[in-house]
């Protein structure tokens, strides 16, 4: 407790594997949020990870270079709440097949503005509406990677107006 | 023990009994809150997240149908975070199974249809599940479509509670959950079902409904339902 991510990624882990570029960290298991570089001084405790909109959750610590893709980070993620998800309440059972099916078409370039909009929407009424504690932190991957790594979102929008754009000339 | 409490529903002082629910205590003083999991008499189970209301003091939501009243509670049922929600929990009922009103039984007197109408659903904005589901018409008079089942568990608890056949249940997990008769064999060749029909009046929707009538001529009586229960506890 107490011990920064810095010092257990590259001081107790040994870096980054085949010496790249650290680019994010997802904390708490599947349902935790990712952490990205600017803030790999962060203090691994309770209060500190809940401020970046992440968890201590089950403790797990996945750390990502920057080969890694963001977005299908938390489209995997999701796809995990997909499956543990039981089926009781709408949000949790419909909610988070529609936040992955979105992401799946995110991943694809296949994306608007209006399905990232979409995605911002369901992820808050998820959190919100669920109810039992699974409903209520699977749309955190999304959420952090939204909030820290927006911009790979908005390119992968952004090729599709750009590919449409060139139907239209 | 019951006590008598003060709440304000959405600034209305009511006194209440704290054995209810938010939801009764509403309902009694002709407050509206949307639901379709409830059906007054069956054990309430908070799976639609229909009626989802605001306490002050709490950043969080609660379900009014499983949230008991308590002394000084401030309720807010008509915010406007409230009703985007219910119009995003509609769309995605909606969204989840093959609902065509055009050739539905229910027509006309769908609860689900109403809802639409209620929170002012003017299109679906999420991408259709369009799943491959089964239609039982197995049994001699009644048909179950899961095209048109919304999981809201009322002919299993209306089923197990009222008739105590327990000839309903609910299969698999997730988005591919699936109300099952007995051991997921054909209704028709059940060894529970009384063919009593009150999952028939329970069911919100079109997803049960009897052979004999056509599109659009479904009537149902869900407060068949609660007056059974309510007769019941008086031991008429």
């Amino acid at each position: 407790m107490g011990t920064t991510l810095r010092e257990i990624v590259y001081d107790i882990g040994g870096g980054i594997q085949g010496g790249g570029q650290f680019k994010a960290a997802q904390t708490g298991g599947p349902s935790g949020g990712c952490i990205p570089t600017e803030h790999l001084d962060v203090k691994m405790d309770y209060e500190e990870l809940m401020k970046l909109g992440s968890i201590m959750g089950s403790g797990g610590l996945i750390v990502m270079d920057e080969n890694s893709d963001m977005v299908d980070v938390a489209r995997f993620f999701m796809e995990f709440c997909v499956d543990e998800s039981c089926g009781k309440c709408v949000p949790c059972r419909v909610g988070t097949k529609m936040m992955h099916d979105l992401l799946q078409k995110v991943c694809e370039n296949k994306a608007t503005q209006l399905d990232i909009e979409r995605l911002e929407e369901l992820a808050v009424y998820v959190k919100e509406c669920s109810l039992c504690g699974l409903g209520g932190s699977a749309p955190n991957p999304l959420l952090s990677t939204l909030r820290h790594f927006r911009h790979e979102y908005d390119t992968r929008v952004q090729t599709v107006i750009k590919s449409e754009n060139l139907v239209h000339q | 023990m019951m006590a008598l409490v003060t709440i304000y529903i959405d600034d209305k002082k009511i006194i209440a009994n704290s054995e209810k629910t938010i939801l009764e205590v509403a309902r009694e003083n002709n407050i509206e809150i949307l639901t379709m999991c409830h059906l007054k008499g069956l054990t309430d189970v908070g799976a639609c997240r229909l009626c989802m209301v605001e306490l002050e003091g709490s950043p969080k939501l609660f379900s009014a149908c499983t949230t008991k009243v308590a002394e000084n509670m401030i309720v807010t049922t008509n915010s406007e975070r409230i009703k985007r929600y219910q119009r995003i929990t509609t769309e995605l009922f909606f969204a989840e199974r093959n609902h065509i009103c055009a050739v539905c039984v229910s027509n006309g007197a769908c609860e689900l249809q109403n809802l639409g109408y209620k929170v002012g659903m003017e299109a679906i904005r999420y991408p259709h599940l369009f799943p491959q589901c089964d239609v039982d018409t197995s049994h001699p008079l009644y048909v179950m479509d899961q095209n048109r089942c919304i999981s809201c568990s009322r002919c299993i608890r209306a089923c197990a509670e009222v008739e105590g056949a327990y000839n309903w249940d609910m299969m698999g997990r997730g988005y591919q959950i699936r109300v099952i008769s007995d051991f997921n064999t054909p209704w028709g060749e059940s060894t529970t079902c009384t063919s009593c029909g009150k999952c028939l009046q329970a069911c919100p929707t079109g997803a049960l409904w009897a052979k004999s009538i056509v599109q659009g001529q479904q009537d149902k009586h869900p407060e068949f339902i609660t007056d059974l229960m309510e007769r019941r506890k008086m031991k008429l």
